[in-house]
């Protein structure tokens, strides 16, 4: 154990329970096999994201003579309409998907908690202002708002990240705001503005921390919309431009025209955005369980 | 509740402005603008200046907002600039379809929803419990587009056969109206029922555990009997409101299925209206769209102070 100059050890004075905490969690989240299942899977997505080119065998750009070929030892799931190999295609197509699946969550997360817990917390106009504008945002089905964002700005990771990350904010602002308001008036924080503390201090140091369990329940249920959201702009033509294989795109235009000759064209990808889609809500619902203590027995 | 009802009322005329001021500001910092576009390029600065003039676009963005929106109140909506036409004629034809789509979407969800979710909760933790579990996970992810795809897929591989295009309302022609909406419908509604059954399993769950549960069961009354007149009255309060709150993702739904099924509905229009710059077109199916889903939402609320004593509103 490591001894501090003063003779009192690290572990006493950070104190014994956020990674006691953790290991809580982690022991009751191991506990719930479909969690641990899609945990599983998105860490071979994250994998195939990180290293998808260096893993595949095939160029994904390069064109080849054996074309609509049916999946074979040397093409695992066949090759398209220009020869190209359907699983590399994949494997690079699951970059753009996660990056702008995590980003999308990281910008929703982010904006929704700085907003949700200051509109809580002063309330007056800002609040009143920031409900409207999130009551115009949710009078929009998700579709609709994603496609009129990337009509202004041209889809690529960025403006796919910020269109599908402001398709989520209104809930994830909801959520916050309703678990800030639950604790604004405990005595804990009552305690620590009589002791002279700033408001950023304390929504920092004491809000934040109390309403972690619902912002990480809805960052998990995110995280599932945000692929969902991502490859059906990608399917309706609003995704990250071609060549740069997307997977939502290998479902539409070419591969559904080629797909009664050779149906898997659309199987490998849907089957690959519906899987990681599944992980998602697997990991998602497990947490709920794990965190929400109403649920757990 | 009058009151409660005003008073939402007024909050949605903000909510729908907002969301106008938003898409207008929107469509004008998209690039390029109605003028050179209904031109082409050929056309000289003078002329592009001209038609700019004439279409009122070179005056002050909040100038064109007031124009638009006066417009609106009398009926105006604007005219299409690839056709010409009052965009509200094409909108008004789109509209039967996609409500065609939204309400065969719900009702497939609900003949789904119902009897999976009752199945699941009286059988908690029994087979039947995981598979209705599992039916209700595949339906939250697998996206409507891939849903749609392998149906269409599977029909033409296995069958040759695949829906007639186009739309063909209901009383013209009964049979391929219905040809043209099955598939359609189940591949909208099949998400809808995923998130329904799981509410009906668990708000079922819930009041099977209440008192008057047991009192039915005690005064010999039989176990069905139990389940349709005393829980699941109950249990279906909260599932309603769950449909109030499923018709944006209905219309999300209706933009992908009409997309892959040909139907000429409001969410096709939106898809080529935006691919087109048709401005005014896009103003009004946002409008139109942000008005069914603020409404459907309120319509909800009040159902559920009608349908459930215990709710009030002041």
């Amino acid at each position: 154990m490591a001894v501090t100059s003063t003779g009192v050890s690290a572990a006493a004075i950070a104190g014994p329970r956020p990674l006691e905490g953790f290991r809580v969690f982690a022991r009751r989240f191991a506990r719930q096999p479909l969690g641990m299942f899609g945990l599983a899977v998105l860490v071979a997505l994250v994998v195939i994201a990180l290293f998808g080119p260096d893993l595949a065998q095939w160029d994904p750009y390069e064109l080849g003579t054996k074309r609509l070929a049916a999946p074979s030892a040397d093409h695992w799931m066949g090759t398209d309409q220009l020869g190209r190999d359907v699983w590399t295609r994949i494997m690079y197509g699951v970059r753009p998907s996660i990056t702008v699946a995590f980003g999308a969550v990281a910008i929703s997360i982010f904006t929704g908690t700085a907003v949700g817990a200051i509109s809580a917390y002063t309330g007056g106009i800002f609040d009143l202002v920031m409900q409207r504008i999130t009551d115009a945002l949710e009078a929009l089905p998700a579709l609709f708002l994603g496609i009129l964002v990337l009509t202004i700005v041209p889809p690529s990771y960025g403006s796919l990240m910020f269109a599908i990350g402001l398709v989520m904010l209104p809930v994830a602002q909801r959520v916050v705001r309703a678990s800030t308001l639950a604790v604004k008036h405990a005595d804990f924080v009552t305690a620590s503005r009589v002791l002279g503390a700033t408001n950023t201090r304390i929504i920092l140091r004491h809000i934040l921390p109390n309403i972690l369990s619902p912002v990480l329940v809805i960052a998990s249920a995110e995280l599932g919309g945000a692929i969902l959201t991502s490859s059906s702009l990608s399917f309706l033509g609003f995704g990250t431009p071609p060549p740069e294989p997307s997977l939502g795109a290998m479902v539409s235009g070419d591969g559904r025209q080629f797909m009664t000759q050779a149906p898997w064209l659309v199987i490998g990808p849907a089957t690959v955005i519906s899987l990681s889609i599944l992980a998602a809500n697997f990991i998602g619902d497990a947490l709920r369980d794990v965190l929400d203590p109403r649920l757990r027995n | 509740m009058t009151k409660y009802i005003a008073r939402r009322l007024v909050l949605l005329v903000p909510t729908v402005i907002l969301v106008t001021v938003i898409v207008f500001t929107l469509m004008r910092a998209m690039p390029g603008d109605a003028a050179s576009l209904q031109i082409g390029d050929s056309a000289s600065r003078d002329q592009i200046e001209t038609l700019r003039a004439q279409l009122g676009l070179d005056r002050p963005l909040y100038a064109q907002y007031f124009v638009w929106a006066a417009g609106v109140l009398t009926g105006d909506f604007g005219k299409s600039h690839r056709t010409q036409q009052p965009v509200i004629d094409e909108l008004k034809n789109a509209i039967p379809v996609s409500a065609e789509l939204a309400l065969a979407g719900v009702l497939t969800a609900v003949a789904v929803a119902l009897p999976l979710g009752t199945l699941a909760a009286t059988n908690r933790a029994r087979h039947i419990d995981y598979a209705a579990r599992l039916v209700a996970l595949a339906g939250l992810s697998i996206p409507s587009f891939v849903l749609g795809t392998l149906v269409v897929l599977f029909l033409a591989l296995w069958f040759g056969w695949l829906p007639p295009t186009g739309y063909v309302p209901l009383y013209v022609d009964p049979l391929t109206n219905l040809q043209q909406f099955v598939f359609p419908a189940l591949v909208v509604g099949y998400r809808s029922s995923a998130l329904m059954t799981r509410m009906v399993r668990s708000s079922l769950l819930d009041v099977l555990q209440q008192d008057y549960i047991r009192t039915a069961m005690s005064k010999g009354l039989s176990w069905p009997t139990v389940v349709r007149r005393h829980a699941l009255r109950n249990a279906l309060i909260p599932v309603m409101t769950l449909i109030g709150t499923q018709v944006g993702a209905l219309l999300s739904g209706a933009v992908v299925s009409e997309t892959i099924f040909s139907l000429p509905g409001v969410g096709r229009l939106f898809i080529q209206a935006v691919t087109q710059r048709d401005y005014a077109m896009v103003q009004v199916v946002i409008l139109f769209i942000a008005l069914v889903v603020s409404l459907s939402n309120l319509i909800v609320d009040v159902l559920y102070a009608v349908v459930d004593p215990r709710v009030g509103y002041e």
